[in-house]
């Protein structure tokens, strides 16, 4: 079978490590900051949203 | 952080997340980035000099990614001085009729006297909300209490009011309410239904735990009452557009067995610790080692459900891994005092529902304005990274600082988180964290998707 160059960078690394996701913060610096995601309120008197329990709205 | 044998790592300043097996757990407890010759002196003998090797490459690979031991960024103190309102709380009922023992409303009235909100009122505050928010297109308003639906009226006019505005404004309003369930009728949940109205639905778990704490006045219990409300609002919207929300005690540290009885009533459930100081239903230190295993119970239980199919959501593991808000907004906090703010039946101005009553921090009134700028900014810059107990914390792009309202309770100002709470949204987190990465895994690995679907409790309309 051909490897892809991709494909075979990929094989060589991570065998016992499984990387979930690839969320960049710091790029949201530069393309975020719209403001239309929902206030985040932490309390504990009614489902607080947090901020960790939403998405950005324009994802 | 890790769960029997899952273990996961969160880089912190990427937040990029990683599965990995013990042996690399046990490295990274050692291993920062920059001792690479230590750590292979420091585990010599306790694992084969390959594998260090092997995984240390690895790391060092991911570190040249940008997704482990990335570096602190600079951030700018607030990505604009000016904010912009995207909620408000309005408190309908000064009034309700339980009286529940942990109530931080004094059981409707904060303290003050019972009142209801007059349309006036309710129709100056929809005003205030819409100016504020300026050109944002999206706008949420929270009708809360108290119990709302003891001003069924005023509920139906601002629900009514709402609607014609967000034709005439083009905005998109999103409307919740909370309630206790011991009011809905028939004709009220047609009328919440068919206005797209979010609802959160106060119940607390079990009969037992429930009637405990929520009772009538007289100490009747009031489960039986508001679980009727709830099954018929959750089965006339087809099992959407709701959270059963429950608050766990020092009388039920034991939570998770809670959690899962309210899978009888429903499956969408958010539970969280009471908020008090000295009474006798505050969460003791002694608490704490029950609560940190309720939390791994609830854990396994929420995967084993999620594989199985069954329908489970709990909320504060709804954390998205993939395409979670952007830094200005991890900074912006819960927003209260700056893009949040409560309204009392009076129309006076709060930073959040849970300060009204606390009369340094009301902000002004609807006639006059929010008169407190200063106080304004001081919320608006009182983030994670101006905070001390944040600024370190692995936590603080996920909690953005937590609640204002329970650091001045605990600790006479807004400067200093509730240490209490911050231990729990840890250990919250870290379960949220670790489940969601088994559910992606499983996903990549071909199985179903069984994460859930975060959409910021947005009115799912069914297609016909």
């Amino acid at each position: 079978m051909d490897y892809k160059p991709e494909d075979r960078e990929e094989s060589t690394m991570a065998k016992r490590i499984k990387t979930v996701n690839k969320e960049m913060l710091k790029k949201t610096l530069r393309t975020g900051g719209c403001g239309e995601c929902p206030a985040s309120c932490q309390s504990a008197c009614k489902t607080s949203c947090t901020v960790g329990n939403q998405v950005c709205e324009k994802a | 952080m890790h769960l029997d044998d899952n273990y996961v790592v969160l880089d912190v300043n990427s937040g990029a997340v990683h599965i990995i097996d013990a042996m690399i757990y046990d490295l990274l407890g050692f291993y920062d980035g920059t001792n690479a010759e230590g750590t292979k002196a420091h585990f010599a003998g306790k694992y084969p000099a390959e594998d260090i090797d092997e995984v240390l490459e690895e790391l060092q690979e991911l570190q040249k990614s940008g997704l482990l031991f990335s570096p602190d960024f600079p951030v700018p103190d607030t990505f604009s001085d000016e904010p912009v309102l995207k909620s408000l709380c309005l408190h309908v009922a000064h009034d309700c009729n339980l009286r529940c023992g942990y109530c931080f409303a004094d059981t409707g009235d904060f303290g003050g006297h019972r009142a209801l909100m007059s349309k006036e009122v309710a129709k100056k505050a929809i005003e205030f909300a819409i100016a504020g928010s300026k050109q944002r297109h999206n706008l949420e308003l929270d009708l809360f209490g108290g119990e709302p639906l003891m001003n069924m009226p005023v509920v139906k006019f601002i629900v009514d009011y709402v609607r014609q505005r967000e034709k005439e404004t083009g905005k998109n309003i999103k409307l919740t309410l909370t309630t206790n369930g011991t009011l809905l009728t028939d004709e009220i949940v047609k009328y919440l239904n068919d206005n797209r109205v979010m609802l959160v639905l106060s119940l607390d778990g079990s009969k037992k735990t429930h009637d405990n704490m929520r009772p009538y006045p007289g100490h009747i219990g009031s489960y039986d009452a508001a679980v009727k409300g709830f099954r018929k609002v959750i089965e006339s919207r087809h099992g959407k557009n709701y959270y059963l929300r429950g608050t766990y005690t020092h009388y039920n540290t034991h939570f998770c067995d809670d959690v899962l009885a309210m899978l009888d009533v429903g499956s969408e459930i958010s539970m969280e610790p009471v908020v008090g100081t000295t009474e006798p239903w505050v969460l003791m230190e002694e608490d704490w080692p029950t609560l940190d295993k309720e939390y791994e119970k609830l854990a396994r239980a929420y995967l084993e459900k999620k594989r199985a199919g069954v329908p489970f959501d709990f909320f504060h593991f709804n954390v998205a891994l993939d395409n979670g808000p952007c830094v200005a907004k991890r900074l912006a906090g819960c927003g209260a005092g700056h893009e949040y703010f409560a309204i009392t039946p009076e129309g006076d101005i709060y930073p959040c529902h849970q300060f009204v009553g606390r009369e340094k921090y009301k902000m002004g009134t609807l006639d006059t304005g929010i008169v407190k700028k200063d106080m304004v900014q001081y919320f608006r810059h009182m983030h994670v990274m101006k905070k001390e107990d944040c600024r370190t914390c692995w936590a603080r792009f996920f909690c953005s600082g937590g609640c204002h309202a329970n650091a001045d309770l605990a600790n006479g100002t807004i400067e200093k988180p509730y240490a209490y709470g911050c231990r729990i949204q840890k250990k919250r987190l870290e379960m949220a964290i670790i489940v969601q990465a088994l559910l992606t895994e499983d996903m990549k690995e071909g199985g179903e998707d069984r994460r859930p679907v975060i959409d910021n409790f947005k009115f799912q309309v069914e297609k016909k």
